[in-house]
């Protein structure tokens, strides 16, 4: 864990050099000073040194955190507004183990760069230059966040996005011991950063404070892992309708699914190949097919080059019928489609019909629940008796009778979505046929001109011969591209089945974190009494946790829910110190100070000032070793007491913290 | 109205000697398009997008167009033929072209005269020679309100508005 010893703003201006520190000491550490002394720009020098300024929503390196008049014109008390030509801010750090740390930043000037000087515990410096946010956790050599957690000792952690994953940065993590005035008072980790898209970083920030490392490592396991699903089941969709579409293309429709879990997926792709199903689905086998157009490509080469041709007078008449058939096949095909595209159009219809009936049988149901707008009691507007609306042969329906419609509405709308996906099958399927049949035709079309016009039997068996053996050879390159197709399409399947036996999911476990977050929780009470929570006042409040989110509950409510307006404040200072308490306890990963600027402004009334004020005498452990800095403004009276039971409160004299170098 | 009357008990009893039929009508669900609350509804929704101001407080419509939009709101497939009819209003052949069976089923639609007469004695319309007027109450303005705060029955006003921009002619009215 570090302390804070120093905070340094220092620079040029039109009026000459100008300074301002502020030295720290161990434990808690109140400074108490007039408004606009510059007591927050004090605050944001650490958060700017420390290169987490993305909680305060300003872009990379920009200085937008310190107020216009500490970075471009400054007032020393005579009135003349003096631009500033250079500044920086220094923050000097000593870890426990006696190594120390000066890191300076450019206010004015080249923001994008941290002068760091490391002073080991036997005294040796050493300086460097850092980028303050470029790849500033992923270069060891030049990234300040990546220096920083090293020196600190911290473990560099993966936490998942939403397309990938991504570390937890310290900015990730000062909202947890950095409460600025402006917007740390609102909520519980107010200054979080949710743009970086990093999953559940709010909880997984808790628990890398409290050192509860195995559930993180635990929980980015298991969110790769679903977003690996994720990525094997789309995969897995897409060769599937690769597999269907290609196989349609012929004409054969068969089952197979890349729907369901990866591993539902994976038993069934394990099992019968695309050949195998499209063999049992289809009754089509490639191999045996090529086998049999071999031996009959082999035959007719054999008849045309040596056989006896003899003279059969009937092969004009063979090829004419084989015409004609090919004709009605085709004509069947043409009319079979037709009466396909009109069930499509049917089923296209009543579907839009079912799916504008469900709409409106969802919207009824909606506005009976709701009950705005409808009619309660309906009365005679002159008699005022009550109408029956059954005496106008009229009937309401009750809630549940609409929700059985719609129902079975949807019971209809899944029936006709089926019927017609089986129909666009059908067509493909269909269309597929047709695209053969009339291939087949010309070719016996072309076969029947050719034998007609040769002169003699023997010359009519020949070239039926040709065209037939020709015929067969073409069927064969068919058969070759359909079989590599298939091919292709089960490497696919097999690759999709091998990637996913290797991936495997890593067991972990998070018994770090329970006793962790059992411990934060009892201190979190402790405090929230200690610092008068109203919710918390009576003897049995109720039943005080945490959730999964580590948000307080009481008693199955938020804990910001209940209680006054300025519990608020309370809630917030109370989790952000028994975290540090915790953290030091639990040998967790907090970097043992806690910053908590203004809390006093947050709600100016006596009793909340009363309240604090006792917190600070008697709330806080005194054993623990976490260093507290609150900037605040107190009266003389309360100064004194907490200076007469022994708090340092450092009182701020003078006008600003910035002065000239005289 | 009593389940042992309703049409789907008549039907079970008149299958049950010839087609042994398993029908458990406690199990079948009625279509919400004969329920009270959706057909005010769509009765308010076709007259505030179909109703023109008659005094400066009043809107009113004319009975046949109400009736025919709150139909054709139901059934949006039946939108291509009203356009059809319209565009023949002056061409008598093409004027017989148009299916029959919309007419003969808007003018059945004996549901809406039930609501209406229902809206009447409740004082939310009322009724001219030809016309309906906005009544007392503000049932109708208020539902149509609702619908569109909740984003309820959107579907049905998409449809109303588009009819609208469609010319309905007396003759197209007929029976109202």
């Amino acid at each position: 864990m570090i302390e804070i010893e120093q905070i340094v703003i220092n620079g040029l201006s039109t009026a000459g050099a100008y300074a301002g520190e502020l030295k720290l000491g161990n434990g808690l550490q109140i400074f108490s000073g007039r408004n606009h002394y510059g007591k927050s720009l004090t605050a944001t020098a650490i958060a700017w040194c420390l290169a987490v300024e993305p909680i305060f929503g300003i872009s990379d390196n920009q200085p937008l955190c310190f107020p216009e008049a500490a970075r471009e014109r400054l007032d020393f008390g005579d009135g003349v507004q003096h631009l500033v030509i250079t500044s920086r801010a220094g923050l000097f750090i000593k870890h426990t183990d006696g190594r120390k740390l000066q890191l300076w930043r450019a206010i004015k000037g080249d923001a994008s760069v941290i002068d760091v000087i490391e002073t080991s515990a036997s005294g040796k410096t050493k300086s460097s230059r850092l980028n303050t946010r470029l790849e500033t956790m992923q270069d060891p050599t030049g990234g300040m966040q990546f220096f920083l957690f090293e020196w600190m000792e911290w473990p560099r952690e993966k936490v998942s996005t939403f397309r990938g994953e991504a570390s937890i940065y310290l900015e990730n993590l000062a909202p947890l011991f950095y409460i600025d005035q402006a917007e740390g008072w609102t909520n519980i980790q107010a200054l979080q950063i949710s743009r970086y898209g990093q999953q559940k970083i709010a909880e997984t920030a808790v628990e890398y404070l409290l050192g509860a490392i195995e559930s993180i490592r635990q929980r980015f396991a298991l969110q790769q892992s679903e977003q690996r699903d994720q990525s094997l089941r789309d995969e897995a969709h897409s060769i599937a309708d690769r597999v269907r579409s290609a196989l349609l293309r012929f004409g054969w429709d068969i089952t197979w699914s890349g729907s369901g879990t990866v591993a539902s997926i994976l038993k069934r792709w394990s099992g019968p190949s695309i050949s195998e199903v499209l063999l049992r689905e289809a009754n089509v086998d490639i191999a045996r097919s090529k086998r049999a157009n071999i031996e009959r490509t082999e035959n007719l080469r054999i008849l045309l080059t040596k056989g006896d041709v003899g003279h059969d007078d009937s092969v004009p008449a063979i090829a004419s019928q084989a015409a004609i058939d090919l004709k009605t096949r085709r004509n069947e095909l043409s009319k079979q489609l037709h009466t396909l595209r009109l069930q499509k159009e049917n089923a296209q219809q009543l579907t839009f019909t079912i799916q504008h009936k469900l709409k409106s049988a969802s919207d009824l149901l909606r506005y009976k629940k709701s009950h705005v707008g409808r009619l309660e009691v309906v009365e005679c507007p002159t008699c005022h008796r009550d109408l029956n609306a059954e005496t106008f042969s009229l009937q309401q329906q009750s809630e549940e009778s609409v929700e059985a419609h719609v129902q079975a509405l949807d019971r209809d709308r899944i029936m006709m979505l089926d019927n017609l996906s089986a129909i666009e099958r059908a067509i493909v399927t269909t269309t597929a046929e047709l695209a053969s049949a009339d291939d087949e035709l010309r070719t016996a079309e072309s076969a029947l001109r050719v034998v007609t016009q040769s002169t003699s039997p023997a010359r009519e068996q020949m070239a039926k011969l040709a065209i037939d053996l020709s015929s067969a050879e073409r069927d064969y390159q068919r058969l070759q591209d359909v079989e590599s197709e298939i091919e292709s399409l089960q490497k696919q399947v097999n690759a999709w089945v091998a990637g996913v036996k290797q991936s495997t999911v890593p067991a972990g476990t998070d018994t770090d974190r329970k006793f962790r977050v059992e411990q934060f929780s009892t201190t979190l009470l402790q405090y929230l009494r200690a610092l008068g929570h109203m919710a918390l006042k009576s003897p049995n409040p109720g039943q005080f946790y945490l959730d999964n989110l580590y948000t307080p509950y009481l008693d199955g409510r938020r804990l910001r829910a209940i209680g006054s307006a300025s519990d608020q404040a309370r809630l917030v200072a109370a989790y952000t110190l028994a975290l540090a308490v915790t953290a030091e306890a639990t040998k967790g990963y907090h970097p043992g100070f806690v910053l908590l600027d203004e809390p006093l402004q947050q709600n100016p009334d006596p009793q909340h000032r009363e309240l604090f004020v006792r917190f600070l005498l008697a709330g806080l452990p005194t054993a623990t070793q976490i260093q507290v800095i609150i900037f605040t403004n107190l009266t003389d009276a309360e100064i004194k007491h907490l200076q007469a039971h022994g708090r340092e409160v450092h009182e701020i004299k003078g006008d600003h913290f910035l002065q000239l170098i005289s | 109205m009593p389940r042992t009357n309703s049409p789907l008990s008549r039907l079970a009893g008149l299958l049950s000697g010839y087609a042994k039929p398993v029908i458990d009508v406690d199990r079948l669900a009625p279509s919400s398009v004969y329920d009270l609350d959706y057909r005010i509804a769509l009765v308010a929704l076709a007259f505030q997008v179909n109703s023109k101001p008659f005094t400066p407080d009043v809107r009113r419509v004319r009975t046949g167009q109400l009736k025919l939009a709150q139909f054709i709101s139901q059934r949006p497939w039946l939108l291509p033929v009203i356009r059809s009819w319209s565009n023949s209003r002056r061409d008598h052949e093409a004027s017989l072209l148009v299916p029959q069976h919309l007419r003969r089923g808007y003018l059945a639609d004996t549901m809406f005269d039930d609501v209406i007469d229902f809206l009447v004695a409740r004082g939310s319309l009322v009724r001219g020679a030809s016309h309906l007027l906005e009544g007392a109450t503000p049932l109708i303005r208020r539902i149509y309100e609702t619908a569109l705060q909740s984003s309820l029955f959107t579907a049905e006003l998409e449809v109303l508005k588009e009819l609208s921009a469609i010319t309905m002619t007396n003759e197209m009215l007929e029976g109202s």
